[in-house]
Parts: structure tokens; C-alpha cells; sequence
């Protein structure tokens, strides 16, 4: 459906044969829309004009194909896909989510670097094209980090607590208004999802991320496991029940 | 040992199975559990911060009505955004407020008023999707926004 806001009516609504379609985003000049849609359970992304004609199948794969963004030169969408990692279909294996560019004039598709771990969603372009933003849970948490197209680097733009999350996992949270410089996202925040927003949000942007600095909180869990919950009370419990200590896990 | 706390609590009871297997009280446990997660995690939380230290906080319970703002979608000049609201009711629907301010214009599809939505069938499926999308153009004279519905 195209909403022509101010008017306020329905300009168009388009009817195209999948069987589902999302995340819809506009072409740089407004004529055409990219977005992900469903055929026979698998995700791959399509262009079609304004006025619903020209259907174009940009992927054909099982690869999960997912919210694409048109860059502002119009020559390629960044997209988030579990190719290019661990995914195997024949061992029923997903690759964790990484940021991909296809070239719209050749069709090739580029996976970007520094994309080994955690989630990568949402990518939306910086007004000049020369950086990516984009959703990572790379560090346990949720936050906003920028790919620099030009040195290939990771930056991390945020660090807060609680996250820039949806309600699903997969729901995006991310928006860039290109004239405007301004970034919005969604913070989950008291139990509540609120919006943000910030003005040149590169200018969040310090030294390249190198990787969590903290000890991930996982193995932390496991060292207190070893360390407290089990060792030492253990022994005395023992002693101290008349059952013994064979009901107990080892 | 939760075989032996299960057990002994169902003849003793809980405080005297904890304690039992334990040797310590559950106010005691509470506490050790407390300073164990803060020790944990507290170091780890120094950097972090909050968004307001670093963003303006523009649709949130307190500014515009509703509990939930999903989906953000800027208009390109950033003076208008799309998203996804509940109005601090039951249903989800797609509004246009104010890209600085926050302060809400108005709805812009109601989902009990989409005829596909109104089909019982399509009716579960239809709001998930609804509640992912919303896209606004680039192009002027006039914002225009593309939602699946």
C-alpha cells in the first residue's frame, strides 16, 4: 500500500504473486521500491516500480535475504543474509546474520567484512554512501555500529545498557533521513519500546571495534558456576544430609 | 542437589530443605546470589549508558501517546516519521508524528479499517507482518509512505 501522506489517501495498492512481502524501501529517486518477499518459505529481495509494474527478482537462493536498503547513488542494496558463514543446508546449519551489498548492474553480491559474530541487521546508508549503519549484538547487547566502506572498519556509534531492539529479534529498529543527518532507533527501555533520535550521528564514531573488551558474560557464568555454586556448599551439604549425596547432580 | 531440596522439602519444608542442603538460610542465599550477580556484572556495565545521554528522546510514553514505537521510519528531511503505535491500546497502527518533537499528527492506516485485515484467515498473519514495515520515500513534493499490509 502507498500512502500519499499529504494528501492524505491512498495513492496505490500493489498486489504482487508471493506469498508475503516486507521491510519496503524506496529507490533513491522514489520510483521504484526494493523489500524482501516470501515464495515457498524462502526469503529473497525484489524491485518493483511505483506503479507496480517491472516485478525483479534481485536473489534467487535459500538464503535468508532480509532488510534491504537502497544506496544513495542507486547502484547497490545492503542487505542482511546468513550466507557467507556456517550456513549449511545439507547439515541444516545457520550462519549467524552478516551485511551484505549487491550491485544492482552486475548482480554480485559482497559480503562485508568484520562480520564473523553475533547479529547484523537493519543496514541503513549515511547520507554520502561512504558508511553503513547498521544493528549488531556483537557485544551481548544491541546497539548501533557503522562499516566504513572506505578503510572496510568496524565502528560502534552506541553502548547503551538495554538495547536498540523490537519486539522480535528481526524487527527493525533502525532509520537514517539522508538531507537531515539524523538518526532514529528503537530503545527498549522500562519494559517500553520508545524512539530516539540524534543529529550527524558519526560523530558518535571513535576508534575502530576490536572486540569486546569485557570478558563475554558466558564464560564469567561458568567460572562462577565452578567457583561457588556447586564446589564449595556441595561438601558441606553432603555432610550434613543422612540420605547422602547420591540424589544430587554430579 | 535439587533431588535433595525437592525431596527434603516436601517432607520439612522449603526453608529447612534449603538449609539442609545448603547450610545456608534462603535470606542468606538471596544475598549471596545478589552480591555474586552484582560482582558479575557491575564492572562490566561502567561504559555503558543510557540513550538519552547520547540521543533526544522523541516517541516515548511520556511525549506521545501509546506504550510501544516500533519500526521508525524518517521522512528524508527528518521532519516527519512514520511508525508503528499502539495509542495505549489494543491495536497496532501505522502514525506520522513529528521527526523533532515527537508530537503525534495522526493515524495513517487503522488495521481493524484494512480490508485484508479484516479477513479472519489472513487476520494473525497480517498484523505480524503490519508490524514490521514501513518505509517512507526520498522523493519530494509530497512524503510518501509504502507499508505491507
Amino acid at each position: 500500500m502507498i500512502l500519499d501522506v499529504k494528501r492524505g489517501q491512498e495513492e496505490r495498492r500493489i498486489h504482487v504473486g508471493l506469498n508475503g512481502l516486507q521491510t519496503p524501501q524506496w529507490s533513491p529517486d522514489g520510483q521504484q521500491l526494493v523489500f524482501t518477499g516470501f515464495s515457498n518459505g524462502f526469503t529473497d529481495l525484489y524491485t518493483i516500480n511505483r506503479d507496480g509494474t517491472g516485478l525483479r527478482r534481485l536473489t534467487s537462493d535459500k538464503f535468508a535475504d532480509l532488510h534491504p536498503a537502497w544506496s544513495p547513488d542507486g547502484k547497490t542494496i545492503a542487505f542482511v543474509t546468513d550466507r557467507g558463514g556456517a550456513t549449511d543446508f545439507d547439515l541444516l546449519r545457520f550462519g549467524n546474520l552478516r551485511i551484505a551489498l549487491l550491485h544492482l548492474e552486475t548482480g554480485a553480491i559482497d559480503m562485508l567484512g568484520n562480520m564473523e559474530i553475533g547479529k547484523n541487521i537493519n543496514p541503513q546508508w549515511a547520507p554520502d554512501g561512504r558508511s553503513l549503519a547498521f544493528v549488531s549484538d556483537r557485544t551481548g547487547i544491541n546497539n548501533v555500529f557503522l562499516y566504513d566502506m572506505i578503510d572496510g572498519q568496524i565502528y560502534q556509534l552506541t553502548n547503551m545498557f538495554t538495547g536498540v531492539q523490537g519486539i522480535t529479534p528481526l524487527s527493525p529498529v533502525l532509520t537514517w533521513a539522508p538531507q537531515a543527518d539524523r538518526m532514529a532507533f528503537v530503545y527498549y527501555e522500562d519494559g517500553q519500546y520508545s524512539v530516539y533520535s540524534l543529529e550527524n550521528p558519526r560523530s558518535l564514531r571513535r576508534a575502530p571495534y576490536r572486540g569486546p573488551s569485557a570478558q563475554p558474560v558466558v564464560t564469567l557464568l561458568q567460572a562462577e558456576a565452578r567457583d561457588t555454586l556447586f564446589q564449595a556448599p556441595r561438601a558441606s551439604a553432603c555432610n550434613n544430609v543422612t540420605t547422602g549425596c547420591a540424589l544430587g547432580p554430579r | 542437589m535439587i533431588g535433595e531440596i525437592l525431596q527434603s522439602s516436601a517432607t520439612s519444608g522449603l526453608e529447612a530443605a534449603f538449609k539442609r542442603a545448603l547450610g545456608r538460610s534462603l535470606e542468606d542465599l538471596s544475598n549471596d546470589w545478589r552480591d555474586a550477580i552484582q560482582t558479575t556484572f557491575l564492572p562490566q556495565l561502567g561504559d555503558h549508558y543510557r540513550a538519552r545521554r547520547i540521543a533526544q528522546p522523541t516517541l516515548t510514553r511520556r511525549r506521545s501517546r501509546g506504550r510501544i514505537f516500533l519500526a521508525p521510519a524518517l521522512t528524508p528531511d527528518g521532519k516527519d516519521i512514520a511508525f508503528f503505535g499502539d495509542e495505549g491500546g489494543f491495536f497496532v497502527d501505522l502514525w506520522l508524528a513529528d521527526g523533532e518533537t515527537g508530537r503525534v499528527k495522526r493515524r495513517l492506516v487503522k488495521s481493524t479499517q484494512n480490508k485484508q485485515l479484516r479477513e479472519p484467515a489472513l487476520h494473525q498473519f497480517g498484523r505480524a507482518r503490519f508490524l514490521q514495515t514501513a518505509a517512507t520515500s526520498r522523493s519530494p513534493p509530497s512524503a510518501k509512505t509504502a507499508t505491507t499490509s
